[in-house]
């Protein structure tokens, strides 16, 4: 008896031990999950009491026959497409460019994530002042060039390429630190190997640098997909609460944002999260499936 | 012994987890507590002789000189109540306040009082959740006199009533407004425009590209981003309107909608006139001299007071007019949750009557750029002082009696909303006037029938 005894023992502690967080992140985050995708199927029901009068597919025909979701499915993918790659690129190249640095590493690596801990609305207000057309410091310094002032802000075909830049640049410090470590678990007889077969700098980065980073570069992208679809703050903020001039900037997150706090339109904003957390899912596992499928 | 004591530690965890359950079970019982059983013992509509301490909640979004302003006003109510306590929440900007307002609703959480607009309390009203405060204005002791019924503007009153039931008593009201540079239309020899003609030609000679790249450096007139929710005056004014709120009838395809927005739209093609844009707000380019004239709420005033550039003097006049002279009044109205107690209800009836009382309403009409909601606070000296110092303080009195409300049903902000997507694509030169209206129409309507399906 005692034999058995003690894995059922460990299995209950083990349990006891994840009680707690097992308890929060089922109310906090399961319940409502559910709770949301449940609400997606209400096409008639009191929001208040939660009485629910008849239930139905109406909402997602909605959210499908909405030229409005289609357009922010398209303005987040074009900036999930262009931010993600290119923010994990250029915090590659910084990263290698600051490893070898001796001296000013350490300085480098604040700089590049000072904007990382700055909080996403203050930074926000803080380009929205840079990019006024008459009195932003862009156009002050373009004029320097003779270059005309543009209108950062109000031209519509400008609003994607500035979440762009400001995603990319507000995520490069969080990168180049994960690179960096990355970096450092590197064996440098790898390279010292390299160089005695006479590979070249660039050869050494393509062959053994790249190969190696790819668990950290697989992380990378996975979560900065998931961060970059969930776009919002930044548009809600530099656009003075609209989505952007023309509804350029209009993403998911701020769709849902619209139809449920600004219209209070609950079940169709609770069916287009729902719609968004398939997104994510369905990318996340195509992603895992490729990552693991090339390690082997 | 480590055994025993990590299985404390974890003991340790899950008794702080089921405090922490107990505490918020602790603070939210009272409350419901309170209001089931104080109906027997208070006393309708006599709170200030009950000697029982209350407390009400008042969410509203004043900043800055408005929130000191009331401040003031609720210490003085506090020192004339002494068992009543009105703690103020400021809850951010109007939107943040509606966003808490809605969450709290859902939470039964809602405050005593409120501010909101006409346009978002109807949806409270048709969910119950809104005490009438008719019986309380009827108390032969406590409510209001047939003077006090006089003395505040019909429209005012009117904007709180549904059914013929008073949901809200009018706080901070508003007028919308044409401010203007004073030199700039002197030096120019330019009127001050009255009519829609007249506005079109001061906004053309006003208008000044002085280094030649096409671009003005100063606008004939600037009008706030979004005008959507506010376009009202010149549909009304061209004879039509924007929702009938009896109906909820959209009238966005209609002549006078294609008037409208035809004189509007021409001049922002001509380039006599902008969208606030970058700078936000449509008074900051007037305070700069970077615009001769600015169509803004009589709100903005304090803040044009300050921050308006040495050298520039600014005045105000009505909108002009054309087949009408109607003129938009905004602003929002003090709400009362049923929710609260009867002694609560009581207390926060008294607060709202001090709060609007011809000598408050006259001192926060005085320090705010707000309009007193009684017209015999152009008696009280305080608010007397600043009328002879301020004519612009003026204005709204002598248009009251062609003033009106925006539409409130429920629904009509994702319609309005509807229009001003087709009206941004008008004015930035993307789709003609005909086919943009006959859109805003449909999807109007669509995104009106959808949100009364809530």
């Amino acid at each position: 008896m005692k034999k058995y005894s003690r894995p059922i023992n460990t299995e209950l502690r083990a349990m006891a031990y994840l009680l707690p967080a097992l308890v929060i992140i089922g109310i906090f985050q399961f319940y409502p999950i559910f709770k949301s995708f449940a609400m997606g199927f209400y096409t008639k029901f009191d929001y208040l009491t939660d009485r629910v009068y008849e239930t139905g597919l109406g909402n997602f025909k909605y959210v499908f026959s909405d030229p409005d979701f289609y357009l922010a499915m398209k303005n987040t993918c074009i900036f999930v497409f262009f931010a993600v790659p290119l923010g994990i690129l250029i915090a590659l190249i910084l990263a290698v460019l600051i490893d070898r640095q001796r001296h000013l590493k350490s300085f480098f690596q604040s700089v590049y994530f000072l904007p990382f801990i700055t909080s996403t609305v203050s930074v926000s207000i803080v380009w929205s002042w840079m990019l006024n057309k008459d009195f932003g410091l862009v156009n002050a310094l373009l004029k320097l060039f003779g270059i005309p002032k543009v209108a950062w802000l109000t031209d519509p075909n400008m609003t994607l390429p500035i979440l762009i830049a400001f995603s990319v640049w507000k995520g490069l410090g969080y990168k180049i630190i994960l690179i960096l470590a990355a970096l450092q678990g590197i064996d440098t007889q790898y390279y010292a190997a390299a160089r005695i077969d006479g590979a070249k700098a660039w050869k050494q980065f393509l062959h053994i640098t790249i190969p190696l980073l790819k668990p950290c570069l697989t992380f990378l992208y996975i979560t900065s997909s998931i961060g970059a679809f969930k776009i919002f703050d930044e548009v809600y903020i530099m656009y003075a609460q609209q989505p952007g001039p023309l509804k350029s900037g209009l993403t998911i997150v701020y769709y849902i944002f619209n139809k449920f706090y600004r219209h209070w339109e609950f079940a169709i904003a609770a069916a287009a999260a729902f719609v968004l957390f398939l997104i994510i899912l369905l990318l996340t596992v195509i992603q895992f499936i490729i990552a693991d499928k090339k390690e082997r | 012994m480590k055994k025993v004591l990590s299985m404390l530690l974890v003991c340790m965890m899950m008794a702080t987890l089921f405090v922490g359950c107990a505490t918020k079970a602790d603070t939210t019982e009272p409350e419901n507590n309170a209001t089931e059983a104080t109906p027997e013992t208070a006393e309708p509509a006599e709170a200030p002789e009950a000697a029982e301490p209350v407390e009400i909640t008042f969410w509203h979004a004043m900043s800055g000189a408005n929130e000191e302003a009331m401040l003031k006003i609720t210490d003085d109510f506090m020192a004339a109540y002494p068992n009543v306590k009105v703690t103020l929440v400021q809850q951010g900007g109007y939107r943040d306040l509606f966003d808490k307002l809605m969450a709290a609703a859902k939470a039964e959480q809602l405050p005593t009082i409120a501010q909101i607009y006409s346009n978002r309390l109807s949806w409270y009203v048709s969910k119950g959740l809104v005490e009438d405060m008719t019986p309380y204005m009827q108390d032969a002791e406590n409510g209001f006199t047939a003077a006090d019924y006089e003395d505040i503007p019909k429209m005012f009153l009117d904007d709180g009533i549904w059914d013929g039931k008073q949901y809200a008593v009018p706080f901070n009201k508003s007028q919308m407004v044409l401010y203007y540079n004073v030199d700039m239309l002197e030096d120019a020899g330019v009127a001050v425009p009255t009519t829609w003609e007249e506005w079109t030609a001061a906004s053309a000679a006003l208008t000044a590209d002085k280094d030649g790249d096409g671009e003005p450096d100063v606008y004939g007139t600037v009008f706030e981003n979004g005008l959507s929710t506010d376009i009202a005056p010149w549909f009304k004014q061209a004879g039509g309107t924007t929702i009938n709120d009896e109906t909820g009838e959209i009238m966005f395809n209609t002549e006078a909608a294609k008037e409208a927005v035809a004189f509007i739209n021409t001049m922002i093609q001509n380039k006599t006139a902008r969208f606030a844009g970058d700078d936000k707000s449509q008074n900051v380019p007037l305070q700069q001299g970077r615009a001769a004239m600015c169509v803004a709420s009589t709100s903005a005033l304090p803040y044009i007071e300050k921050d308006t550039m040495e050298g520039i003097t600014i005045n105000c006049a009505p909108l002009p007019s054309y087949k009408t002279d109607d003129q938009l009044f905004y602003g929002t109205n003090v709400t009362m949750f049923n929710a609260a107690s009867e002694a609560e209800k009581a207390a926060a009836w008294n607060y709202v009557k001090f709060l609007t009382n011809t000598e408050n309403t006259a001192y926060f009409g005085s320090q705010t750029g707000y309009i007193p909601v009684r017209k015999s606070a152009q008696e009280v000296p305080v608010f007397k002082a600043v009328l002879e110092e301020k004519p612009m303080k003026k204005v709204p009195f002598a248009s009251m009696d062609r003033g009106f409300q925006g539409a409130r049903c429920v629904g009509s902000i994702n319609a309005l909303d509807a229009l001003g997507e087709e009206l941004d694509l008008v004015f930035s030169g993307q789709k003609d006037i005909d086919s943009a209206l006959a859109d805003a129409q449909t999807k109007g309507e669509q995104a009106m029938e959808a949100a009364q399906n809530n």
